[in-house]
């Protein structure tokens, strides 16, 4: 017994020494001319729990990204605040691109603005990579609703202000400052409810008829159309959604207003030119592969491709829109 | 009938060797995953999406159902046998369901689970067949109102679980509350209590506050000498005996219509279920003085609860397409990654796919059933592990389990503090089960008030013109004064004829 | 009969030992109202009344209260109790407090040792100082414990588990 016994112990040891030192090797950092090092994963950070839009988009991405790169890419979970964990995370770690992560706005865009969540990173700390998806802000009432227009919602919460219920998906979310601004260009008021636990909940108070107007994603209501359950008003993007045609945008009925999540993906700031390139041009080829596409788009989900530079373009844009509404859904 | 004639169609595709196979391999792994430390359900599934990405829709839905049964029971198996509850909703079966492994009985605890889970699955799967639609929108009529008055029944039921002292259950309760109170508050979106950690800005993560309590505050006593050889199981009454299963009966029957009703409920957790489940056993139970001393109520109404609240969950999404909980949502995005948007457009688009999905839920219960009470013998033999060894074991299971509820050390940090609270609630004789009751209730239940206000604009006449929340608030107020209704009744009448 | 069992489970009150002061519970009341104290000052700091209902403050500052009933209703019943009530056994503080210390310095070291050299260390530890086992049944099981439930978690579930930060640990890849 004894003998045997030791013998396992030692095979054992073997066996995980062996192990480790396959495993990856830190110490020597190359260059960044032969970066991806084979065998070393680069980690894509979502922010957010899996199963959800983003995480599920990073997973579709993932596989054409290891093809391109020519070595793993694993996806990484860390979810909570509303993705600032992850997000800290993310420009946390070393800009050598072996830590890649999904980048979502508004959230991206207003955790660092508002000082009491105490992000530690601002917009400067992310270097952006490439967009995937722009999902426009729609909204919606009852199919049987008196209202039929956005002119006549309008008008009705005007005349009765801080009557017509409306549903957010949280406070400061895109949905809440699409209200707040649609509020102040217009001069209506809404009575605004904020569902934190996000598009679930406050869809199913929707359809139970606890709220009036529902205000979400495109994506999130596609069905609903489908089944006839919601009477879309209006769009919030700069064209009609492909996937609601019929749906008017804002600026089609006099109201300049434009909201939308986007969702693409950053490296830390501070990438290594040679690294950036490789990264965005692999990134482009995933995004724009025709399998992610139709899956994306089964999802609700247009995908809309933007470069780096466009990407950060688009990004200082929203921020200077978060910047002219926050102070208005800050805290009371 | 069409819907007969669709199930049975069903059936005969969830029956095929190929999908039979994927159902057994995914109950098998599913619990497995759920026996290992911090993976629960969510996880579970979150995990393995990616292997059934290469099978066709049907094949890969039904091994992600099968391991999402798997995964929920494996949180069981450890819940009973070492204290340590596996997932959030097998939190409240440690009280009973480890007092029975102390005394010998993990095996009967394993088993009324798994005859528990079984018939809360199958009666659940039953209302999605039949009646999906109208409780679908019954649901729907669940509205922030209602749920706030939900909520105050559920926080009323603190005082079926006090022990020996309503005092110090209810100081119990307040930490509860006021450990939900940390986190991004949903009145104004302001931190609250985080000490300036965004790592707190969602809250102190309820796993590692029950891992904590439960499972290493029990390290800890046995440390101190406070159980004397608890862990012998013995084997004899592996399987319940008659009486075990009369006494189940009823709670099974109770967990069974708490769990699903809630189910129906967008935005309610199985944690909430079997919660409610083991307070309403504490409350009307026949053998309630019994329960937190190993009685098989205890196990058997929470298990079903949330087994039947998995199922029963699953209704919003058929017919609402609404993930109702988060695990569904994980379910949810399975189906979207299959290309399969689930709602009612599923029963017109893909009507073979829904119904064998469907099918093969009840097969799923049924192989769940069947795999696990065989293994029960297997999983009690963990207990003959020498206590010494067993105590690291799970010490290591403690520690990553924790770790991986955010892959992060703080909520390792966090589970540590919490097994000391937990030793010092122990030896001061404090109950666990109230805080743990109101971890769960309390940011749901200020959620909800939230909400209701913001619909009525700061009026909280919007609590009296709405039936079924006067209803609710009424049951609440009851059950809550009821101790002072029968406060002093003399120790004699409280006897049980059956005792 | 299943009542008399349910009874043994309870805790180890022993009746024979003479009365002791609850010295335990009145430090636990003194932290409860000091924490309440503290949950009072930082509520009115977050706003306790809005137009729209209660503030951020509000249920923080109503449990703080509660608390502090609570407390004291406590403290009187202990007070009460105090006279007649058994003593517990005086509490053996050495092994729990070597847990609980084992396990902070184990959590402090797990992103520096990583899991594997830092679990392997916990778990000897365990086995060997604390659980007394043979040299083999402590290597064999802290080699299994650490090295192999890394690559069962992090290979196999994908699920990862932290890698060590510092040389020399860093060269071996865990």
């Amino acid at each position: 017994m004894r003998p045997k016994a030791s013998l396992a112990v030692a095979a054992a040891l073997c066996i995980s020494l062996a192990l480790a030192a396959c495993g990856p090797n830190n110490s020597s950092a190359g260059g960044a001319q032969n970066w991806p090092r084979k065998g070393k994963p680069v980690e894509l950070i979502v922010s957010f729990a899996p199963g959800g839009a983003v995480d599920t988009a990073a997973r579709l991405v993932a596989p054409i990204l290891e093809k391109e790169l020519g070595t793993n890419v694993e996806v990484v979970n860390k979810p909570g605040a509303g993705g600032q964990i992850g997000y800290t995370a993310l420009t946390s770690a070393k800009p050598d691109g072996y830590t890649i992560g999904a980048t979502g706005s508004p959230s991206v865009v207003v955790s660092p603005l508002d000082k009491s969540r105490g992000a530690k990173y601002t917009r400067d700390s992310f270097q952006p990579l490439g967009m995937q998806v722009i999902d426009p802000a729609v909204v919606g009432v009852a199919p049987d609703s008196p209202y039929n227009s956005l002119q006549d919602l309008i008008d009705a919460a005007k005349k009765t202000p801080s009557k017509i219920t409306a549903s957010t998906t949280g406070i400061q979310t895109g949905e809440h400052f699409a209200a707040v601004d649609i509020e102040q260009k217009t001069g209506a008021k809404f009575a605004l409810v904020h569902f934190s636990e996000g598009a679930s909940q406050a869809t199913a108070a929707f359809l139970g008829g606890h709220v009036q107007v529902y205000i979400g994603s495109a994506s999130d209501v596609t069905d609903l159309v489908k089944q006839k359950k919601i009477k879309l008003l209006g769009v919030m993007g700069e064209q009609r959604s492909e996937f609601l045609p019929d749906t008017p945008t804002f600026k089609e009925q006099g109201v300049d207003v434009i909201s939308a999540t986007a969702r693409g993906y950053s490296a830390p700031a501070g990438l290594p030119a040679e690294v950036a390139t490789k990264l965005e041009a692999a990134l482009k080829k995933a995004i724009e592969d025709p399998a992610v596409e139709s899956k994306m788009k089964a999802l609700g989900l247009q995908t809309n491709y933007l470069s780096a530079d466009e990407y950060k373009k688009f990004w200082g844009e929203q921020e200077e829109t978060v910047k002219a509404v926050l102070p208005l859904v800050a805290k009371k | 009938m069409d819907v007969v004639n669709e199930l049975l169609g069903g059936f005969a595709a969830a029956l095929s060797p190929q999908n039979l196979l994927f159902a057994f391999i995914g109950c098998l792994v599913g619990t497995l995953i759920g026996v290992l430390p911090g993976i629960g359900p969510v996880a579970g599934v979150a995990l393995l999406i990616p292997l059934t990405l290469n099978l066709e829709p049907t094949s890969a839905i039904i091994m992600l159902a099968a391991i999402f049964y798997g995964t929920a029971y494996g949180g069981t198996i450890t819940s009973v046998l070492l204290n340590t509850p596996g997932e959030a909703a097998s939190a409240i079966t440690t009280i009973d369901g480890y007092a029975m492994t102390k005394k010998g009985r993990a095996g009967v605890a394993l088993t009324i689970a798994a005859v528990g889970s079984f018939v809360g699955g199958v009666v659940a799967t039953i209302g999605l067949v039949i009646a999906a639609r109208p409780l679908g929108s019954l649901g729907l009529k669940i509205g922030p109102p209602e749920f706030f008055g939900l909520m105050v029944v559920g926080i009323s039921l603190l005082v079926a679980l006090a022990g020996k002292s309503m005092v110090r259950a209810l100081i119990s309760g307040v930490l509860g509350l006021l450990i939900a109170m940390v986190g991004i508050d949903p009145v104004a979106g302001a931190p609250r209590f985080t000490f300036g950690s965004d790592r707190l800005l969602d809250g102190v993560s309820f796993v590692a506050v029950i891992v904590g309590l439960f499972g290493l505050s029990e390290i800890l006593m046995t440390a101190t000498g406070g159980r004397n050889h608890p862990l012998t199981p013995g084997m004899r009454g592996l399987l319940p005996t008659r009486t075990d299963l009369r006494r189940s009966a009823p709670a099974i029957l109770r967990g069974t219509g708490v769990g699903f009703l809630l189910g129906l409920i967008p935005g309610m957790t199985g944690s909430v279920s079997s919660l409610l489940s083991y307070g309403a056993e504490r409350k009307f139970s026949r053998y309630r003085d019994e329960l937190g001393s190993g009685a098989v109520e205890g196990v058997a109404g929470p298990e079903t609860a949330n087994n039947a609240h998995a199922n029963g969950a699953l209704i919003p999404l058929f017919t609402l397409g609404i993930p109702a909980s988060p695990t569904i949502a994980v379910l949810m995005g399975a189906f979207l990654q299959q290309g399969l948007t689930p709602g009612p457009t599923l029963f017109t688009e893909h009507s073979e796919v829904a119904w064998a999905i469907i099918a093969s839920l009840f097969i799923g219960n049924v192989i769940l059933l069947v795999l696990n009470v065989p293994l029960v013998r297997l999983w009690t033999a963990i207990l003959r592990i020498p206590e010494k060894i067993l105590t690291a074991l799970i010490l290591l299971f403690l520690v990553i389990g924790s770790y991986t509820i955010n892959y992060s050390v703080f909520d390792v940090f966090v589970m540590i503090l919490f097994g000391v609270v937990g030793l010092a609630m122990r030896r001061l004789d404090i109950p666990l089960a109230p805080l743990v009751l109101t971890v769960v209730l309390g940011p749901l239940m200020e959620r909800s008030l939230r909400e209701s206000l913001d619909i009525s604009q700061g009026s909280f006449t919007i609590f009296l013109t709405r039936p079924l929340t006067v209803v609710l608030l009424v049951i609440g107020v009851l059950i809550a004064a009821s101790p002072l209704l029968r406060l002093r009744k003399p120790a004699a009448l409280n006897e049980d004829p059956e005792t | 009969m299943e009542m008399l069992a349910g009874n043994k489970a309870a805790p180890e009150a022993d009746r024979s030992k003479p009365a002791q002061r609850p010295v335990g519970a009145w430090v636990a009341q003194a932290v409860l109202i000091v924490l309440a104290a503290y949950v009072v000052i930082s509520a009115r700091g977050l706003g306790i009344w809005l137009p729209q209902g209660p503030g951020p403050g509000f249920f923080p500052l109503v449990l703080a209260v509660a608390l502090v009933l609570l407390s004291v209703a406590w403290f009187i019943q202990t007070r009460r109790a105090a006279a007649g009530s058994p003593a517990k056994d005086a509490y053996p503080w050495r092994r729990p407090a070597i847990t609980i210390a084992s396990l902070v310095v184990l959590a402090a070291v797990l992103n520096v040792l990583g899991f594997q050299a830092s679990m392997l260390l916990f778990l000897l530890f365990h086995l060997k100082v604390m659980g007394r086992r043979g040299w083999l049944t402590s290597v064999v099981i802290a080699v299994a414990g650490s090295i192999g439930a890394f690559y069962l978690f992090n290979d196999f579930l994908l699920v990862p588990l932290p890698y060590a930060t510092v040389p020399p640990l860093t060269w071996l890849g865990v």
